[in-house]
């Protein structure tokens, strides 16, 4: 059972109440796919991903990191029950999707980077710390039902 | 993983950049280090890890130091990295997953500091040459 202080709480809401969620989704997705190119192997119908400035431009990819990040949403909205708020994504990304649980991890990472960037001094190092647990548990949350 | 020209032009420009700062970047690398990944405080038992202490100062200094040598000697990273290697391999003996850990945390620090300067392109150079440190600075383990 994941115990989350008032504290951390409150650095999650305080965060992610003035996240524009299209805008930090796209980012996030199109920084994944440029620094670990590899990842761009579950998008191979995405169209032009063959340089930075194409990946950030495409539209897929912008669509794409905006599903993702909206779904982060719904795991804010229940942080005592991330298991259960990820129990069918987490089957559809092991049985239809075959993504590896280790690029939860990557793409995870990637978030708090534009977070701390969007953020600057005001992404403290506890509030890196309450997002980097934040991230990690959606990671394990996603790959819970993998088998 | 091999260091591309363009990537070593991106990393040299961010410690251009950074300039006299490193050692503050360093420090702050480590304080968020220790605050996000406890488990890293196991290899400083001898050290004060509360806020301010002038030990993390201290040794913020030395590891940015290390990478700004690093950068200075980009194309021979295994050479300028020799003896921290051996430092790390027989002494230290830090387990690899750390590396990782700080290398995310400095990624932190320059965006916090200094957002415009990362770039997605440059932010993938940056990545790409900590991994690289990381992989020097174990690669005599065993």
């Amino acid at each position: 059972m994941v115990h989350w202080s008032a504290e951390e709480k409150q650095l999650i809401t305080s965060v992610w109440a003035k996240v524009n969620v299209e805008e930090c989704g796209a980012e996030a997705l199109a920084r994944l796919l440029i620094v670990y190119p590899w990842t761009q192997r579950f998008f191979s119908d995405f169209g032009n991903l063959s340089s930075p400035t194409a990946i950030i431009g495409n539209p897929r990819v912008r669509a794409h990191g905006k599903k993702v990040l909206t779904s982060f949403g719904e795991a804010i909205k229940n942080l005592d029950n991330l298991k259960g708020t990820y129990s069918k994504l987490s089957e559809l990304h092991c049985d239809k999707l075959h993504v590896d649980p280790e690029n939860f991890r990557l793409l995870g990472d990637i978030l708090v980077i534009v977070l701390a960037a969007h953020f600057t001094k005001d992404f403290t190092p506890a509030c890196q710390a309450t997002w980097q647990k934040l991230v990690g548990l959606v990671a394990h949350a996603l790959a819970r039902k993998y088998h | 993983m091999v260091l591309s020209a363009a990537d070593k032009t991106n990393v040299k420009g961010v410690f251009a950049k950074i300039g006299g700062q490193a050692d503050e970047y360093g420090a702050d690398a480590l304080e968020r280090m220790f605050v996000t990944y406890p488990q890293t405080k196991t290899y400083f038992p001898h050290f004060d890890l509360g806020k301010g202490s002038a030990q993390v100062k201290g040794h913020g200094k030395k590891v940015a130091g290390a990478l700004v040598e690093a950068v200075n000697h980009i194309d021979d990273l295994a050479g300028a990295l020799s003896k921290l290697s051996d430092l790390h391999a027989q002494k230290l003996r830090v387990d690899p997953v750390n590396f990782k850990l700080l290398g995310q945390c400095f990624l932190v620090v320059v965006a916090t500091r200094n957002p415009g300067l990362l770039t997605p392109e440059v932010h993938a150079s940056l990545d790409k040459f900590l991994c690289a440190v990381g992989t020097v600075l174990t690669a005599k383990y065993r």
